[in-house]
């Protein structure tokens, strides 16, 4: 009796780019909802200026 | 570059003072219609009938929403200008950039530098048109600061140059 050789079978490999892009959009739709928060209590310009020391600074 | 950043903050922020949060995300749409555009008009890149509909409906779809939100008066008209004015400079930022070939470069070589500049360019408009004693702290103005630097700049900049 011969034995077939075995083919190894390529595993299914998870993509997480739909995750990738569905996070990219809730972080960037919720951007504008922090911003509206964000310019209820500061003014709009010093808003934005600390947004990007912080984030220079980060 | 660091002008665009800072005019896209400072005008967008001072739009959604009189704009909902909604509104001002949804104006934000067009900017991706006006680069393509712009990008087949001088730039080359292809633009099949397919995608000029899709751009057209998608200008359409956004104007309605917004001509119907000012209609009933929620929103406001020079909050809206504002906001528009800031995805003009922001549009005015990508199309140099695509033009010149420019390279992405690795995430802190790029984002903190352009910060830091923006923030400088910022200062001081800040701090001759505002007035310091306007800022009320609360935890929901730190949290809210907190996720615009944490989520919707550092990890959004992160996924979107792991994902390209």
């Amino acid at each position: 009796m011969s034995l077939a050789p075995s083919i190894a079978v390529p595993r299914a490999s998870f993509n997480p780019l739909p995750v990738y892009i569905g996070l990219f959009c809730l972080l960037w739709s919720f951007a504008f909802v922090a911003g509206k928060i964000g310019v209820t209590s500061c003014p709009p310009l010093i808003s934005a200026h600390g947004a990007f020391f912080a984030d220079g600074r980060s | 570059m660091s002008a665009n950043n800072a005019l896209y903050l400072g005008l967008g922020y001072t739009g959604l003072q009189t704009v909902s949060a909604g509104l001002a995300g949804w104006s934000s749409a067009p900017i991706r219609f006006f680069t393509a555009g712009l990008a087949a008009l001088f730039l080359g890149e292809q633009l099949t009938w397919r995608k000029a509909v899709g751009l057209l409906l998608g200008i359409a779809g956004v104007s309605f929403i917004v001509w119907h939100r000012m209609s009933v008066g929620t929103d406001s008209l020079h909050g809206i200008l504002f906001t528009l004015a800031s995805l003009a400079s922001i549009r005015g930022r990508h199309y140099p950039v695509q033009d010149a070939g420019a390279e992405v470069q690795p995430l802190d070589r790029q984002r903190r530098p352009e910060s830091v500049r923006g923030g400088i360019v910022l200062l001081p408009f800040a701090f001759t048109l505002a007035d310091v004693s306007d800022i009320v702290p609360s935890a929901r103005r730190l949290g809210a600061f907190a996720f615009l630097t944490l989520g919707g700049s550092i990890l959004a900049y992160l996924l979107w140059f792991s994902s390209v």
